[in-house]
């Protein structure tokens, strides 16, 4: 793990702190617009750990058949790990069901949440319920922050998480050369701390990268992947076990902890911002939650695959996450139609697997090469 | 002393139940050959499949094949005919005088057998085996049975548990897929509200679609009012155990909450079954029906994710007490009925929001907490079952919740598959008792 970037985090959101801004977690994966937070005035900060330790203090209050980032996130409220020792509130809802049985115990460590409720599917009905959920976050939020969402709020709040996921996207497009200058692994550190600290920090900081982007020589090779299935936690061994061990280099990717994070954004001249977020956060998104996959994230991934140059797919899941679980078969099925290739990995943060998954890593790398 | 759970089966319409369960394959193949469509899935909104002229809605379980259903068309003429509960009563009176206990050998055994192999049937699919019984089973019965399912409709278990929504998702490469959206919360919701309404009207459009018939309000209005009926049974049933009566036992309770997911496929049968059900009870209770609390019998609620080993409710009467499921009783209490007047449309919703779940897994912890709290139970079994994401990682909640509130203990039952480690959930709860004593 790269622990400067979480130590510089922890730095962003105490100085934050200390000034009386409030900090809001959000344990949803995605499907949750930052932009609400900032509007209302506090900070953004979405729950992104993960840890073979934590995962086991968990158990303790989760079945040991529930999703391994659930009970990590269990597990690091009761290490009061200092990332997670600054919100003010969180929010929880019913992405999933790992983030419903975080949501469950959270009074055991007394933080208030409140619960943001999903729909599965995109029809209009659905839109203009979620539209009315997030009125009642934007409530909630005024409440705490004392500060009214203004039509500036939102307009600047929006604006600057474009402007940081169109540099996400200017750096993500290097990829897609034969010997890119940045990893898989660079992105979702990017991702990462986005996800942490937000756009203020993460403009500058984009633009720097874009800079050196520009000016640097190809770093990058290896067989070219994408990547699938259940979000990484920040310094989640597997990126480093498929590029810098197996010898992989993942070019593309649909998760909510990189891709799926910039790859669209929320339309500004829409007088109603809540329905400008709806429209994205409910409305294009690629989580394997919605029903039926089809419809949006399997065609996405083709695309993405295609147009990244990648030579097959490493469907990654973690066990228990029934977002990307259940219709692995189905998936493998459908691509195999298409002539890519598919690995199935399953896992949760234990490390007592690697070698396993290094061999199968391996083998299939050289078998798509 | 305690009652076998066999002798519930004297009552000749918990035997009706029964034998109309386990017609299940041979109704349903029947009605399709007569052009009925059918709609697979779980109530509610199932009960609508009834307001469609030529539909009939199905619990994929009922069409599992027992082992003895080649004899199942005789012994249901020998029921018509009031004999098979002459020959219950005589086994039951002789039953000293039969080597081996043939009816609880089948109750063990052979059940366990029958789901494990619609488990296999699963796996063999390629279904995600890391999940809760219940889907294994329901995804091998349909995997098994598809040529007679028209439609399945997914929906409310989807609302809370992912796995489930991603299951009937899984199912719609087999057959088409309906699923209804419901999210969280009530009726106060306008924006909830809509959302409902307009999934009835897409649902009530499909089915008009599958059957070719006009679906009503007033055929909606006479599911509600049979709907109404037959929670009010439920209700007056759920009354003797709140008064620490076991009008029927484990068997015959699970037998209840089986059929009521379908209606049995015959809401009328169904309804009437039940009525029969009650007279027999109050006419029992007339004569002197034991009540368990009063003599000491330990009566135990279950909690947890619906699904056990069917040895279980024979394990707890051997050691002495009597395992009691009262989930659907106690939403019979909790729900109040559809109003049957006016816009129908709009009051199903309204019932739909009023069963719907508010606030995750409290709603049912809420449940489990009514029931034990309602009967004064002795205590607790949690039924932990593997790979159930919902239910399960709330035990620890629950635990709190019952030591705080009630103070009577509880004890979780780890469960995989029907049939596995017998000799220690025996073992296990015969310590439980025990310890009760």
């Amino acid at each position: 793990m790269n622990s400067a970037i979480l130590n510089d985090a922890i730095r962003v959101l105490k100085d934050a702190k200390d000034k009386g801004t409030k900090i809001v977690g959000i344990v949803q994966h995605s499907m949750f617009p930052d932009e609400l937070v900032l509007a209302a005035g506090a900070i953004p900060v979405r729950l992104i750990l993960g840890g073979k330790d934590e995962q086991e203090i968990g158990d303790h209050y989760l079945s040991a058949t529930t999703c391994p980032f659930g009970r990590a996130t269990l597990g690091f409220f009761e290490k009061s790990h200092p990332l997670y020792s600054f919100f003010d509130t969180l929010i929880v809802g019913t992405f999933c069901n790992g983030v419903q049985n975080v949501a469950n115990y959270l009074h055991y460590f007394e933080i208030p949440s409140v619960s943001l409720v999903l729909p599965h599917d995109r029809r209009e009905s659905s839109l203009n319920f979620y539209v009315n959920e997030l009125k009642k976050i934007q409530t909630y939020l005024e409440n705490l922050t004392g500060k009214r969402c203004t039509a500036k709020g939102f307009s600047d709040a929006i604006q600057s998480y474009n402007e940081m996921r169109s540099l996400l996207r200017k750096i993500n497009e290097y990829r897609k050369q034969d010997i890119p200058p940045i990893s898989g692994t660079g992105i979702h550190e990017l991702v990462c701390q986005s996800l942490l600290v937000g756009p203020k920090v993460m403009i500058p900081k984009c633009q720097e990268v874009l800079d050196t982007l520009n000016d640097s020589l190809p770093q990058y090779s290896g067989t070219r992947i994408l990547l699938t299935g259940s979000g990484i936690t920040f310094g989640d061994i597997i990126l480093e076990i498929i590029e810098d061990q197996c010898g992989g280099l993942i070019v593309a990717d649909d998760l909510w902890s990189s891709m799926d994070y910039f790859l669209e954004d929320v339309e500004i001249t829409n007088p109603n911002p809540l329905k400008s977020l709806a429209d994205r956060y409910l409305c294009r998104n690629l989580c394997g939650r919605m029903i039926p996959e089809s419809e949006i994230r399997i065609p996405k991934i083709v695309e993405l695959y295609r147009s990244y140059h990648a030579k097959g797919i490493i469907n990654h899941t973690l066990k228990f996450c029934d977002s990307y679980s259940s219709l692995k078969p189905e998936f493998r099925k459908f691509m195999a139609r298409r002539d890519i290739s598919v690995l199935d990995l399953d896992r949760d943060y234990a490390e007592s697997d690697v070698g396993q998954l290094k061999t199968r890593i391996e083998a299939f790398l050289e078998m798509i090469a | 002393m305690i009652n076998y759970q066999i002798e519930d089966f004297k009552i000749q319409s918990v035997l009706d139940l029964g034998i109309r369960y386990l017609l299940g394959p041979i109704q349903i193949s029947k009605a399709r050959k007569r052009g009925k469509k059918i709609v697979a899935g779980f109530l509610p909104p199932m009960e609508l499949v009834f307001a469609a002229k030529n539909a009939l809605p199905l619990f994929l379980p009922r069409l599992t094949e027992f082992p003895f259903s080649q004899y199942i068309g005789v012994i249901n003429i020998v029921n018509r005919l009031h004999l098979l509960r002459l020959l219950v009563s005589y086994y039951i009176k002789n039953r000293e005088h039969f080597s081996v206990g043939y009816f609880e050998s089948i109750n063990q055994d052979e059940f366990s057998k029958i789901f494990t192999s619609l488990i296999n049937i699963a796996e063999k699919a390629e279904f995600y085996m890391d999940t809760c019984v219940q889907t294994r089973i329901c995804y091998g019965a349909m995997v098994k049975n598809q040529h007679l399912i028209d439609l399945i409709l997914g929906g409310l278990e989807g609302d809370y548990c992912l796995h489930f929504a991603k299951f009937y998702e899984r199912m719609s490469h087999y057959k088409p897929v309906f699923y209804f959206e419901k999210p969280y919360g009530d009726a106060s919701n306008e924006e909830l509200m809509d959302l409902v309404r307009a999934e009835l009207q897409r649902f009530i459009a499909r089915l008009e679609d599958l059957t070719g018939s006009t679906v009503t309000d007033a055929h909606i209005r006479k599911i509600a009012q049979i709907n109404n009926e037959i929670r009010g049974y439920l209700r007056e049933l759920y009354n003797y155990y709140i008064k620490g009566y076991v009008p029927v036992h484990t068997a015959a309770l699970l037998l209840i909450h089986g059929c009521y997911v379908d209606f049995l496929s015959d809401a009328n049968y169904f309804k009437n079954k039940l009525r029969n059900l009650i007279i027999a009870i109050r006419r029992k209770y007339k004569k002197g029906l034991p009540n368990y609390r009063k003599e000491g019998i330990y009566r135990v609620v279950i909690a947890g994710s619906p699904g056990f080993d069917p040895i279980l409710p024979s394990t707890f009467e051997n050691a002495g007490a009597v395992l009691l499921y009262l989930d659907v009783l106690e939403s019979c209490v909790k729900t109040p009925s559809i109003k049957t007047s006016g816009d129908m449309l709009e009051n199903y919703a309204k019932y739909l929001l009023d069963l719907n779940i508010k606030e995750g897994i409290q709603d049912i912890i809420d449940i489990w907490m009514g029931a034990a709290k309602r009967v004064k139970a002795d205590a607790i079994l949690f039924s932990h079952v593997w790979g159930c994401r919902f239910t399960t990682p709330a035990y620890r909640k629950l635990k709190d919740f019952v030591m705080d509130e009630l103070g009577i203990p509880i004890i979780p039952l780890d469960f995989y598959s029907p049939g596995e480690n017998i000799g220690q959930v025996q073992t296990r709860i015969g310590a439980f008792i025990e310890m009760l004593k």
